[in-house]
Formats: structure tokens, sequence, C-alpha cells
């Protein structure tokens, strides 16, 4: 612990300085211009907006965590099995991480939009044309982009956790009967459970945080937080900088309010795997 | 409980240049248990993972219960395996642990638990049920593996040195409690080991080098007659004279000794005479009867005896071993003689390099049949 202490203490600094500007930002302590007056004017104008980013942000952070994790999962399961399938698809997991959501979104966008790649290809089967995958009612592409992003993530973290000891572990599962679904399920499945909660909860508070995808593939209203708060900290009217200080605190109580109980359930998740017998 | 039988197993690791097993086979009776033994590279982990359906051999048969289940996968072939390491499912806390294979057999959650609680009284860990596995020593956790084993109730039981990684005392107890085990549960073992201590729990023994069977006898006819000059050296403490049998003496440098009936045959042999029972005497070149001169190289003490190495004057190396306190330093000169010269030896066929070596059967053509478990990495592990 005291080896970690002065990285603790950098994080603490910066992130806490920087929540604690916000948070005075908010609610008037640090106005850009003029003295410092405590005002919730900042709160009350974006309270529309904050309540409808809550709700667009776990539209997208949920099902992109949840698709990530499965995902993950069976691909991490793909590299353990070995052989080449394993190398081509580590490669390919390595290869993912490398490339900037920002770039992601786009190639998304390029993929998935109306007039993109699918949609063209799709087009000679006919149809109802195609459906509004970017920029459309549901963040579909938003989802895909983070979900294709952090599966890679996800799998590898878990590969790192899992891979020590797994191939003697299944033989020892095989020596005592386990066909190969049992060992799967009741021994890699467990096994990898601790691993598959703390990367889905880093992917979500990431999802919950990052603005870029969302702002390249989402619709225009509602606008996830880090969304509102992006736009509404480059606004021209300056008198709006509360009300973005304001976004960005609610998306990080919102992480906050997902990652304290999740990391306090963490620990357990082994022993709620499987109650304790098999 | 089962038999188990492997028979004529070759098998080659992929880019080895010698196979791993040169037509190794092993009986196991019901009930019986028998250890394999042999220097580290010799072939033992393979045989028992061959076995084990871990490891696809070249040739050969598997047979459990008379069932060929060569082609079969591991949890199909009605035997469990220990290894070394306990190896326990860590989220699972110890009955969890044991009751997985009554579990995987259908048991409900209760019944399986009660089945390993049984099982946890056998090994002496009654009371620890609900115990975290990590929070366990490492002699409660290879008790802890020792029962998940047993509770899978299967034909064969194949223990991959499983108590190596303990330390002596401990080692000990856990002998003491396979003694338990069998009598209470009589099941069929094959354990590989490379403790010859733990090898003579066994009724008999296998020893294993360079992947083939040199001998399988139990433990003290094997100390007694070894069967090699391998074998020999393996056990250690046997002198080696080399020389050649006519009508039932060996003529060698030492002069002429009658050699056991069962031994080797006329032509070259070795006789391979234990260190205790030889002695030294002061004169080097005035004595009587069968005997080599020789000099003091060092000694080396063990426990309550010397062990003293020469070389004798035909430059061949001996061992003698003494009681502490006998006035022999490095340089001195001694006459080797046996303490009964009377006594038949024992020699065995000269298999050492230079001499006319046995030939190997042809070994067989690569199979290429899919590997049986956990894809084609099992294929590859150590000897």
């Amino acid at each position: 612990m005291s080896g970690a202490a002065p990285g603790i203490v950098a994080i603490t600094v910066v992130a806490g300085t920087g929540m604690a500007a916000v948070v005075a930002t908010s609610v008037g302590l640090m106005p850009l211009y003029g003295k410092p007056a405590p005002s919730l004017d900042g709160w009350r104008s974006a309270a529309p907006d904050l309540v409808a980013g809550i709700g667009e942000s776990l539209l997208i952070a949920l099902p992109a965590t949840v698709l990530a994790a499965l995902v993950g999962f069976l691909l991490a399961a793909l590299m353990l099995g070995g052989g080449r399938a394993a190398s081509v698809v580590r490669l390919a997991c390595l290869a993912v991480l490398a490339v900037p959501h920002l770039v992601g979104a786009t190639s998304v966008s390029l993929l998935l939009s109306d007039g993109g790649v699918a949609a063209r290809l799709a087009a000679p089967a006919g149809g109802d044309g195609w459906p509004a995958l970017v920029g459309g009612p549901w963040p579909v592409a938003t989802v895909l982009e983070l979900a294709w992003k952090e599966s890679a993530f996800v799998a590898l973290v878990v590969l790192a956790a899992v891979a020590p000891g797994h191939r003697m572990r299944m033989q020892v599962a095989a020596g005592l009967g386990a066909r190969p679904v049992q060992r799967v399920l009741r021994v890699l499945v467990p096994t990898a459970a601790p691993a598959v909660g703390a990367a889905s909860l880093v992917t979500l508070v990431y999802a919950i945080g990052s603005y870029e995808v969302a702002w390249l593939l989402g619709r225009a209203v509602p606008e996830p937080l880090p969304v509102l708060a992006f736009r509404l900290f480059g606004s021209i009217e300056l008198t709006d900088r509360p009300a973005a200080a304001a976004a960005a605190v609610t998306g990080s109580a919102l992480a906050l309010c997902v990652a304290v109980p999740a990391l306090a359930a963490l620990p357990r998740l082994r022993s709620l795997s499987t109650g304790g017998a098999p | 409980m089962s038999t188990l039988e492997v028979r004529d197993v070759w098998h080659r690791y992929p880019d080895a240049d010698a196979p791993a097993l040169r037509g190794a086979s092993v009986a196991v009776a019901d009930g019986e248990m028998v250890s394999v033994v042999g220097p580290s590279g010799s072939g033992k982990s393979t045989l028992l993972r061959v076995a084990a359906g871990l490891l696809r051999s070249t040739s050969g048969e598997v047979l459990v219960d008379g069932r060929d289940v060569a082609d079969q996968p591991t949890e199909r072939r009605d035997l469990t395996v220990m290894f070394q390491h306990p190896l326990l499912f860590e989220h699972l806390d110890v009955a969890g642990n044991v009751a997985f294979a009554p579990r995987l057999a259908g048991s409900g959650r209760r019944e399986a638990r009660r089945c390993a609680r049984r099982y946890l009284r056998l090994v002496h860990l009654e009371g620890m049920d609900s115990r975290d596995v990590a929070s366990l020593s490492g002699g409660q956790q290879q008790r802890v593996a020792l029962a998940r084993a047993l509770a899978a109730e299967r034909g064969a039981l194949l223990l991959d040195e499983p108590f190596s990684s303990l330390d002596r005392e401990l080692r000990a107890s856990m002998h003491d409690l396979l003694v338990e085990v069998r009598a209470a549960l009589a099941p069929t073992i094959l354990m590989v080991t490379h403790d010859l201590d733990e090898a003579a729990l066994a009724e008999s023994s296998v020893v294993l080098i360079d992947g083939r069977v040199h001998q399988h006898a139990p433990m003290t006819e094997i100390y007694r007659r070894p069967a090699t000059v391998a074998v020999a050296r393996l056990l250690g403490g046997f002198t080696e004279i080399a020389g050649t049998v006519r009508d039932g003496v060996h003529h060698c440098a030492w002069g002429r000794l009658p050699v056991a009936a069962e031994g080797a045959g006329d032509g070259a042999a070795v006789l391979l005479v234990r260190r205790e029972a030889l002695r030294l005497e002061v004169d080097a070149d005035l004595g009587a009867g069968p005997g080599i001169g020789a000099r003091v190289v060092r000694r080396r003490p063990i426990g309550t005896r010397v062990v003293v190495s020469l070389v004798g004057d035909d430059d061949s190396p001996l061992e003698v071993e003494l009681p502490v306190g006998e006035d022999v330093r490095p340089g001195a000169r001694f006459r080797v003689v046996l303490s009964d010269r009377r006594a038949p030896q024992w020699a065995v066929r000269d298999e050492r390099p230079g001499s006319a070596a046995p030939a190997l059967a042809g070994e067989p053509e690569e199979d290429t049949r899919r590997p049986v478990v956990d894809g084609g990495r099992s294929s590859v592990g150590p000897a």
C-alpha cells in the first residue's frame, strides 16, 4: 500500500482539484467573470436536460457494457482455448484496443449510417430502407461502437486474470468427470467472473463519461451528460458555464453511484456466482 | 474400483529428438497401488498423462476394466487425477471443492456436501467445510485435493507426484493418510513419484528410465536385485564391478566372485554390490581373496554413517559405507573387499555405453488422431 501512495496522492490531487473546481463553478463560486456568489441557477437552467441526459447516458452505457462483457468473455474463452484461432483473436483484440474511439466512431458511421457501406450493400435486397442506426431514436451505433472497442479490453483483462493455471484447472475438472460444457460453466465462468465484473465496471464508467462516440453517432436530443457538458462548455454564452459544470458533476455522480456499490460487490462476486458449492 | 492397464505405449513430443515413452506397459489390479519411479525426464508424468487422457500417445492401449479407452476423453475414462499442486477451485469453499464431482454426477447441493463431509472426515478435515481454500495450509490443501479426488468415486486414481511440494514432515503425514485411505477404500492407484520411500508405499513399483520400463517389482525386491545398471544408479548406493560371467562365476579385476543364479547368464555382466556390503582392509597390496586396491578420494557423512568414495586400481569408482569415526582420509590406500566373500552376488547384463545394449523395438508411426482434452496444447508438457 505504501508503494502505491505517490500514485494515490497524484490521482487524488488532480481528480480532487478538478472535481472541486467543477462543483464550485456549478454553484457560482468560480464565475468566469464577476464576483463569486453562491447560486443554483446553473443547476436550475440545466435541470430538464440533466434528467434526460441521465437517461440517455444509461441507455448507452448499460447495453454497451453488457454487450462488451458478453463478447469480451467469449473472446477470452476463445483465446484460452489455444491454437491458431487464439493467436488471431489476440492480435485482433490488440489492434482494436489501439484504435482511438474517435476513429472507431467515424468508421462505424461510415459503416452503419444511411449512406454507409452496410446500407449500400443491403440496398439491392430492397425492404423498407436502412434503419436509422446512426443519429436515430435508439443509440444503436453508439452502443455498438463502445461494445466493439470495450469487448477487446474486457477480453484481454479476463485473459490476463484467468490464463495462469487455466489449463491445469480444466484438466483437474476433466479428471473429476466434467464434460466440456460443465468445465466452462462450473470452472471457467466462476473463475473469470471477478475479472469480467471489474473490467465491466471500468467499461461502464468509461461509457458514462465518454462524449466523442455519442457526439458523433448519437441523436441531437436528448444529449447524454458528457455531450451536454461538452456543448455547454463550448457555448459562446459564458453564463452556460455553471450549467456545463452541473452536467459534468451529474455525470461524475452517476458514475460514482454505479461504481461504489459495484466495487463493494466485486469481492463477493466469486462466491455469489456459485454460492460456495458447485 | 477398476483395473487399469497401459499397454505398449509410445509417445513422442513434437520436435523432440527421442520418444518420451518407448513401449511402456504397466498393469494395476483392482484395489492395488502401483508406483512409477524414475529420474527426471524419464517419462513418468507422460505415462500418467497418457493414462489419464491428457495426452494422446503415438500408439498403445489404455485399458480401464479391460475396456480400451485410448480414444475416450479424460472425463469418460472412469479415472481421476491428482496433481503435484492441489489446484483447488478458488471460487468454491472446502466442501464445495470436494462436492464438485458428486454435483457433476447429479447429486443435489445438500447431498453432495454431505458426501463431501464424509470424505473430509476421512482426510481429517472435519469441520472445515466452509473454509476458504486460500486460507488452508499446503498440507491441508493437498488433503482437500485428495478428498476431492476420492469423492469422484471413479475407477482408478492417478497421482502425479502428489506430495512432492510438501515438506518432509507433511509428506510423512500424507503417506500415513494414504495408507489409511487405502485401508478404508482400497482404491486402484497409479502413482508417479521420484521419492523412493513414497514409491515403497505401493505393492509394486515400476522403474521407468528413458521411456522404458526397466523393472516392475516390489520396492524391496528392486532394492535387493535391481534389474539393470540404470535401475541401480537410480536407487544409488551400488558399486558396479564390470566383468564376465562364466558358469556362475563373475571374473573381474577383483578376482572370481560367485553370482546369484537368477541374475545375468554367461557373458558381459556387471556386479551390483551395495556399498554397505563392502569393507576396507588396511593393507592394499597384501590382501587375500577377491578384492581390489583403491585410493580414497573423499568422504561424505550421511547421518551416523560415512560414505567413502575411492578409485580402484583399475580406475573404477567405488563407494563404501562405514560407521562415522573410522579413520579414512583422502589419499589413503586400502583394499576393498566384500564383507561376505562367499555369498552369491547380484549380476546384471552389461548394458552400459560401449557394451552390447539390447536393441529397442522400432518406434511406431506418429498417430495423428485428435488430442483428448483441452485442444492441441495438452499434448505438450513435461516428461
